[in-house]
Formats: C-alpha cells, structure tokens, sequence
C-alpha cells in the first residue's frame, strides 16, 4: 500500500514540478528563466536518494511533459529514462568515490546529455524544426547557465539538503553503494 | 548474479521504450490532455500572468522616470493621430453612405489564455514560443493569426494540440508574415523576427519611399490572416546604393510580459 502512496505522491510532486517550470520559472527574466527545475529534481534523486526512484520519477514526470508537449508521445520520458541509465552506468562503472567533485560531474554529465539528446530528437522528429537551432550562440549560452544553476543546486543540496550524509563524511574515497 | 540483475534493467528499460511507442500509437497524450488539460490549464493561466507580471517589476525608479517621460510623448502623438483618425473615420462613413457599402466580418475570434512559455535554449526568454489553452477542439489550426487586446498582431499559430496552440512571436526569427507598409506607395514585403527584439521588414525595393513611424500591417496575402491588423511600427531604415532591398526594421507594438489573453483569429 505504501508503494502505491509513493507512486501517487510522486504523481502529485511532478505535476507542481510541471506547473512550477513551465507557468512560472520559464517566463523569468535572464539567468533565472534558466533554472530547471524538473532536472535538477532527478539530479539530486538520482545522487542523493537512489537510481531506482530517480527512474520511476523520471518516468512519471516525462509522460505528463510528453501529454502536454507538442513533439512525439515519448520523447521527453526517453530522453529522462536514457539520461539516467547511462549516468548509472557511469556512476557505477567510472567513479571511485562519492565526493562532491563526481557528484558534480554526474550532474554536468546528466545536464549535458539530456538537452543535447532531447534537443536532437525535436531536430529529429519536428516537421519543420522551428526554433530549433544549435549555433545562434543562444544555445550554448544558456546551456552554460543551466549548468551553472545545477552546480549551484548539487553544492547546496551536497552541504545542506543531503539526506544520507553528514558533514564530517564528505572526504570520504572509497566506493559506496548508496 | 550482478549480470542477470543488469539484463533485467535492461529488460525493464526496453519495456518502458516499447510501452512509450505503443501510447503513442493509440494518441494515449490526447486522452491525457483530456483527463488533466483543464485543471493544469487553470492553474498555469493564473501563475504565468502572476510570474510574468512579477519579472516584469524589477525596473529601477530611473527607469520608470524616463518610461514616464517617453509614454507622455508618445500619448501627445497618439492624440494627434486620433484626431487624424476621427475625420478619416468621419470621411469613410460619408464614403459608405454614397457607395452602399457593406463589409461583412467574415472573422471569429477565439479567446485563450496564455498558459505557459516553452523554454528552448536557442532562444532567450523573451523570444519563446508561447503556449495558449485553445487547441484544434476550439477549431484552431496552423497558419492563424494571434492578436492581443489592441488588436496588434502578436504571432503566427505554428503548432496545434486538442487542448493547446504553440504560437511563435512576430518577433522571432523564423516566424514570418506577408505585411505591407502604411506609406505612399503601399510597398509589399516579410516580415520576420530579428534576434527576438525587433521585426524586419524584407524584399522592400529600393524605389519604395518609406518613413520612419510607418506603420506595418498585415497585407492580407497570407489566405488565413485578414488584410489590416497592425503589425509594428518602422524605427530605422537604410537604403544601401548596391543593394537590390532597403534594410527595414520595425519594432513591436505589443510586451510579452504583458499578455496573458490573446486571441486567435479564425476565418469563416
């Protein structure tokens, strides 16, 4: 029973996630309108909470974004779920240790992929492409300040907000399993 | 063990990607759009006008002094329009009155909300595609024209749900629309969005005469757009001797921070 509470308070989550990104932060002005939300959520899920939760979140905030978004049913919630197996993969495979410098790398990681693969996908399936370009300088401007805001939000989360560690363990090399 | 445990994932992964084209297949967004279009459109509508109007707060007391400055001039020149405009209109009534005339408005028009902004990277946030609570099941297709409550053109539908419209701004540089110019010899051009801040006005020829405050207006080439709706205003021009077209451009008449009610203009 609790699983299926989970499941709906996730369901709930994402819909104000949604609400929150698309209504009110995408129609800031400047570094602001830069913030995403709904990424930097599954970022800190997948670090800070575990690769299964940050799954079934992923998946359940990129079918609403699917249901609103004008581009093939699918296309969000494949570009969250591919983002987060292959950061898995990396994380387990690549990274040594848990410090603050491979969460970081994750998240730019995870940043990077996801809108360059999204991004390619609407290049991809959008008929006529509208809006959709990669060298207007825009582009990769505001990519830099996404991952600036990420970072900003893994450090912040990584000191403050980080529901298994403590302070003290931050120098801490070795592999873990979180 | 730990490989049966990754075959799974992997398993599970392929599952979802099947599972996410079969959804496609049976139109599975247009049956969510149904379930959960309207309270999200509600509650965007309502936060999106209160954020926007927000960001939009930030100027300084120096900003807003010489804003003052700049809008009480431009209410002096409105005025002297207007007056212009009253014995236009008077002189037209008269003209109705001898030739019989009767125009028919073969327009209807579709109230939305602005609901919300996409947030693409190539653009800048002023600049995105905005997203409106009206879609196909309201009879709105691609190709309409958007208007606010001036009746300025704001843009173009370019992409159409059941439940929502994606409209690019006149401003943006892939959004164009056949427009003419209030001058003299009524020249004929595009216009297309500049870098989001202004709108340019193409294929003008150089043996047009054209004046800085003329105004643009859609010309009516276009066959779902009407002839007449304001488009912008022409704040530079340079005519190069070499050059085939005059180099227009124009600002826009409307604030993106300010609309949250447009409305679509659909022909009968």
């Amino acid at each position: 029973m609790a699983k299926y509470f989970k499941i709906f308070g996730f369901i709930l989550l994402a819909l104000i996630l949604f609400l929150i990104q698309f209504s009110g932060i995408n129609s800031w002005s400047g570094f602001w309108a830069r913030c995403d939300l709904i990424l930097f959520f599954i970022i800190w899920l997948f670090i800070f909470r575990d690769f299964k939760v940050s799954i079934l979140f992923s998946f359940i905030i990129g079918i609403i974004m699917d249901i609103f978004s004008f581009y093939p049913f699918g296309l969000y919630t494949f570009s969250f779920l591919l983002t987060i197996v292959l950061a898995n993969f990396f994380w387990q495979n690549l990274f040594t240790n848990r410090s603050i410098y491979s969460f970081l790398v994750v998240s730019l990681f995870i940043t990077i992929f996801y809108n360059l693969f999204s991004y390619f996908l609407i290049y991809l399936v959008n008929k006529n492409s509208l809006g959709i370009s990669w060298f207007g300088g825009n582009f990769w401007l505001n990519l830099l300040l996404e991952i600036v805001w990420m970072f900003f939000g893994v450090i912040i989360s990584f000191y403050f907000l980080n529901p298994k560690k403590s302070y003290l363990n931050n120098l801490i090399f070795e592999k873990k399993h979180f | 063990m730990d490989f049966l445990q990754r075959r799974k994932k992997y398993k599970i992964f392929l599952a979802v990607v099947l599972l996410l084209i079969f959804l496609n297949i049976i139109g599975f967004s247009s049956f969510g759009q149904k379930v959960l279009g309207g309270l999200v459109n509600s509650i965007s509508s309502s936060l999106r006008s209160s954020s926007a109007k927000k960001s939009d707060n930030k100027a300084t007391k120096a900003q807003l002094l010489d804003e003052n400055t700049t809008l009480k001039s431009q209410i002096e020149s409105k005025e002297a329009e207007l007056a212009k405009f009253y014995s236009l209109q008077e002189e037209n009534e008269k003209l109705k009155q001898y030739l019989n005339f009767f125009e028919s408005n073969s327009y209807d028009y579709v109230l939305a909300n602005v609901v919300w902004q996409e947030n693409l990277l190539s653009f800048s946030n002023y600049n995105q595609n905005l997203i409106i609570n009206k879609g196909s099941d309201d009879g709105i297709r691609t190709g309409l024209a958007v208007i606010n409550e001036s009746g300025v053109i704001v843009g173009k539908i370019i992409e159409v749900n059941n439940k929502n419209s994606k409209l690019c701004l006149i401003s943006n540089n892939f959004c164009k629309m056949a427009v003419t110019a209030n001058n003299s010899d009524h020249s004929i051009g595009l216009a297309e969005g500049n870098l989001g801040l202004s709108i340019k006005l193409n294929y003008v020829s150089q043996s047009e005469t054209l004046n800085i405050n003329d105004m643009i207006i859609t010309s009516g080439l276009e066959p779902d757009i009407p002839r007449g709706l304001a488009v912008g205003r022409i704040n530079f021009i340079n005519q190069e001797v070499n050059d085939i077209w005059q180099d227009v451009n124009a600002e826009a008449l409307f604030d993106v921070n300010n609309l949250s009610i447009v409305s679509v203009i659909i022909p009968k």
